[in-house]
């Protein structure tokens, strides 16, 4: 049995250990915001927030994370209201599909978090391992650039 | 005629096409026994609470057509935008006749008249009911933010109380529709519904339904297509935990002339309690397969084929009366694609014996049920099939196949079951945009003039694309015809069949201006102001007419906003296209260097014109895309087929462009007061063009094949040396 902490509520797992991450989100505790995109940590959909870094679920077997603190899509905002990235997608009406948006999301607090002020080629570097097939990077970017530090925040 | 409420929209909406029939029957459908809600027509709700729930036809793939039909719904009928929710219509041919597939970018140019009729008449008996209440004329009352309003006066009351008194009208003789200059939401950019879902994850897409009893399946497809199970062993796959069933999946061919419809490929299915334990246990059987007819085939064969169908159509006979001195040519060559939408393919299926129900996000909800109808021989009114908020559709979910194939397993299992294609399925055994070769030259007097072009196509139906609207003559030759029996089955493709088309087009119209010693934005520029192109127009009658001087509008705008000065500023290649795409007009103008060897692709100023704005955030959102989407194709994204088998897997070699390589993007509209018009598509076709152009420009290479990515690397490597 494998214990996990995710969103600040504790789960006790009984599934294989070598399962990944992303199928005991979606598929045992029912928390489906995060996305299986291509199993092989290359598009990003399934980022997850684990030690304050943006982690791939589906390449992230449940053994490895055993009393590690998670924080999924559905962890970000709370009864106070939504994240201030989430706040920033909607002001500058970034998804489209939005499938992608999630993992996009996470990667972005991710990267604010441990740099508050991001350069533009930090920012581009730091979302690279997130795709995109609607194209959103550009309100991506755009929506990071007002959440840094010095930027114009959001009106 | 009498007026009653089963006239309500054919008495109303003469001239708006089919949805006329389905609005009347609309009608009737929705009775007045539930005394909580008003349904006038199958698009709109409204409940006590005042609550408008739009029903929308149309698929939502991301690309925006449901918010913006909201407001446009929202304007005629005067309600409160935070009223308004939003949910796509299970497929239906008796309520949407002819009006729910989503391509083509034809949501909003398809309903703008008819969903205007049909709340332009609900507004009118919510104020036909207040005015009675109140026992004043109807001319003294309107609607706005979910009320109705008298004139003079404070006075109003909410749409909800309205139900029970409405029920008894009937609806107007004639319409009006509400005058532009009273729109509270077209042409504004509102925040909908669906994005507050998006950004905390709780927005539910086909493959994060869950039915109870829902089991999990992945279907280990034959690799090449034709191909088919001869015989498998599951041994080792029955011993994963959680594997219910492992069974042979029998192919169903795909019609040869309407591929387009679905089909299923040959392979295996292991259903277990989980998907990770489907995906496993898949990867543990031991197939052998019988490869069929393609099982030799690779990516020359096709080539090869390609050619020599060439060679059958002949060129055409020249017309004597030309003098022609000279003749340019080039070809064009586009490779497979894959549309590998971020959400991998998938369907909800559950058949009960004599009914099925479907969860799946598709772009043909309609022809959906109505293929499923006919492949497993049961009627249309037993199968239900809920339409899903895809992530992404580009094209490709437009077809049934996975559908087809959940509903197999579900008659199979006899339980729900959801069937999720993995990202190497949705690459390596998939449908693809076909590989396209374009044919074009040019014929020029002795003073260097051009005569008329000539254009020998592949497309991927069988006619003719009015895109071309330079005005100069132009000869089509015969279509090459796809091969039906091809290596791989084809599928559609954002843009379709202006894809190839613009790709070529606006190559060759910078290969001519060249050969011209012209300036290729300025002579566009000349030949679309002059240019007569109402022999293009299918239907004089439409009210969409083309119009070569809106898409030269949009190169000026283009020229000015990025500062054009010639095809060539310092170390700064420049290059242009402009492209006519289903009555919208979109010009690019794309700014390259080469620097160390390497392309960079450093800004694109895009200009659009698609009519009366929707949604003008939504509108630059999707042109942003289609630069995205077509930098994709251009850059890296190739299929190729080695003994029938397709070469690539997965994202990490079959890459679309990443956050690093984006340009910057600048997108302008040009307002008309035209119909509105779509906009998911337009921005594709010329962005390929306009990259190669400048790439042209700055380093004299003409590419004429995609990708160019590694073809432009040895180029500059060979220049080099």
């Amino acid at each position: 049995m494998i214990s996990l902490k995710i969103n600040g509520k504790p789960y006790n797992v009984e599934e294989d250990p070598k399962t990944p991450l992303l199928w005991i989100l979606r598929d045992i505790i029912g928390l489906t915001g995060t996305k299986y995109g291509c199993g092989i940590g290359q598009c990003g959909a399934c980022s997850v927030l684990i030690d304050e870094q943006s982690r791939r679920a589906c390449m992230l077997p449940i053994e490895m994370l055993d009393g590690k603190s998670i924080t999924t899509i559905e962890g970000l905002s709370d009864d106070s209201g939504l994240h201030p990235v989430q706040k920033a997608w909607i002001e500058h009406d970034v998804p489209q599909c939005g499938y992608c948006q999630s993992g996009q999301i996470i990667s972005a607090v991710a990267l604010l978090e441990n740099n508050p002020n991001p350069s533009e080629a930090e920012i581009k570097t730091a979302m690279n391992g997130n795709l995109c097939r609607c194209g959103t990077y550009p309100r991506v970017e755009k929506a990071i650039l007002t959440l840094k530090n010095d930027g114009d925040g959001i009106k | 005629m009498g007026l009653n409420r089963r006239n309500f929209i054919k008495v109303t909406s003469l001239g708006s096409g089919g949805i006329l029939v389905s609005s009347m029957i609309g009608l009737q459908a929705c009775s007045t026994t539930d005394v909580d809600t008003w349904e006038p027509n199958f698009f709109i709700k409204i409940d006590q609470t005042g609550a408008i729930t739009f029903t929308c036809p149309q698929s939502e793939l991301g690309q925006g057509t449901s918010t913006g039909l909201a407001q446009i719904l929202a304007d005629e009928l005067g309600a409160d935008w935070n009223q308004i929710k939003i949910e796509l219509a299970d497929g239906s041919s008796e309520k949407f006749p002819n009006t729910q597939g989503t391509g083509g970018s034809n949501g909003i140019r398809k309903l703008w008249v008819p969903l205007r009729e049909a709340a332009a008449a609900t507004r009118e008996m919510l104020i036909q009911a207040a005015a009675r209440k109140w026992k004043i004329s109807i001319e003294d009352c309107y609607t706005k933010m979910g009320y109705v309003h008298q004139r003079d006066n404070a006075n109003k009351i909410p749409f909800g109380e309205l139900l029970t008194s409405v029920k008894t009208e009937y609806p107007p003789t004639d319409l009006k529709f509400k005058d532009a200059s009273d729109y509270e939401y077209i042409g504004s950019s509102p925040s909908g519904p669906k994005n507050k879902k998006i950004v905390t994850g709780a927005l539910e897409y086909a493959i994060d339904v869950s039915v109870p009893d829902m089991v999990y399946a992945r279907i280990k497809r034959s690799p090449v297509f034709g191909g088919r199970v001869k015989s498998f062993v599951s041994t080792k796959a029955r011993e994963i935990e959680g594997v219910l069933d492992i069974f042979e999946v029998e192919p169903v061919p795909i019609p040869e002339e309407d591929d387009f419809l679905g089909g299923v490929r040959s392979g295996v299915a292991v259903i277990a309690d989980s998907y990770w334990k489907a995906i496993q246990a898949s990867e543990l059987l031991d197939i052998t397969w019988e490869d069929g007819p393609n099982e030799a085939k690779n990516t020359d064969t096709v080539i090869a084929d390609f050619e020599q169908k060439k060679s059958q159509v002949n060129s055409l006979n020249t017309r004597a009366n030309l003098s022609i001195a000279k003749t340019i040519s080039a070809a064009y060559k586009i490779p497979y694609q894959a549309n590998a939408c971020m959400e991998p393919l998938n369907t909800v299926a559950h058949h009960k014996g004599t009914e099925i129900e479907i969860w799946v996000g598709t772009q043909a909800p309609q022809m959906t049920r109505w293929r499923i109808a006919q492949f497993t021989g049961m009627p249309e009114a037993s199968i239900v099939v809920h339409n899903k908020i895809a992530g992404g559709g580009f094209g490709r979910r437009f077809f049934t196949d996975f559908v087809e194939e959940a509903v197999i397993l579900s008659r199979k299992v006899k339980k729900p079951v959801k069937l999720i294609w993995t990202r190497e399925d949705t690459i390596a055994t998939s449908k693809y945009h076909p590989y396209s070769i374009e044919y074009w030259s040019a014929e020029f007097d002795t003073r260097n003039r051009l005569l008329r072009f000539k254009n020998k196509g592949y497309f991927t139906r069988a006619s003719n694309y009015p895109s071309y609207l330079y005005g100069k003559p132009i000869a089509f030759h015969e279509s090459i015809p796809h091969m039906a029996k091809s290596v791989l089955p084809r599928a559609s493709w954002r843009s379709v069949m202006a894809y190839p088309w613009g790709f070529a087009m606006e190559s060759f119209m910078d290969e001519v201006a060249h050969e011209m010693a012209r300036d290729p934005l300025e002579l566009r520029l000349e030949y679309l102001q002059n240019a007569d192109v109402s022999g293009l127009n299918r239907n004089p009658d439409s009210d969409y007419q083309l119009d070569a001087k809106r898409l030269r509008r949009t190169l000026e705008v283009a020229k000015e906003k990025a500062n054009y000065k010639g095809t060539k500023q310092g170390q700064t290649g420049v290059g242009v296209s402009a492209i006519m795409y289903n009555y919208s007009y979109c010009s690019h103008i794309a700014e390259v260097s080469v620097e160390n060897g390497r392309l960079k692709i450093h800004k694109f100023t895009s200009v659009v014109d698609c009519g009366r704005v929707i949604n003008p955030s939504q509108v630059k959102s999707q042109i942003e895309g289609s630069i995205v989407w077509g930098l994709s194709a251009l850059m890296k994204q190739v299929i190729t087929v080695e003994e029938g088998k397709v070469q690539q897997s997965n994202f990490h070699d079959y890459e679309p462009l990443r956050m690093i390589d984006n340009p910057k993007i600048e997108v302008h509209i040009v307002e008309t007061d035209n119909l509105p018009t779509g906009v998911g598509e337009p921005g594709v076709p010329g962005v390929a063009p306009a990259v190669l152009n400048a790439i042209y420009n700055i380093t004299g290479i003409r590419l004429r094949e995609a990708p160019i990515e590694e073809a432009l690397r040895e180029q500059l490597i060979t220049g080099l040396a």
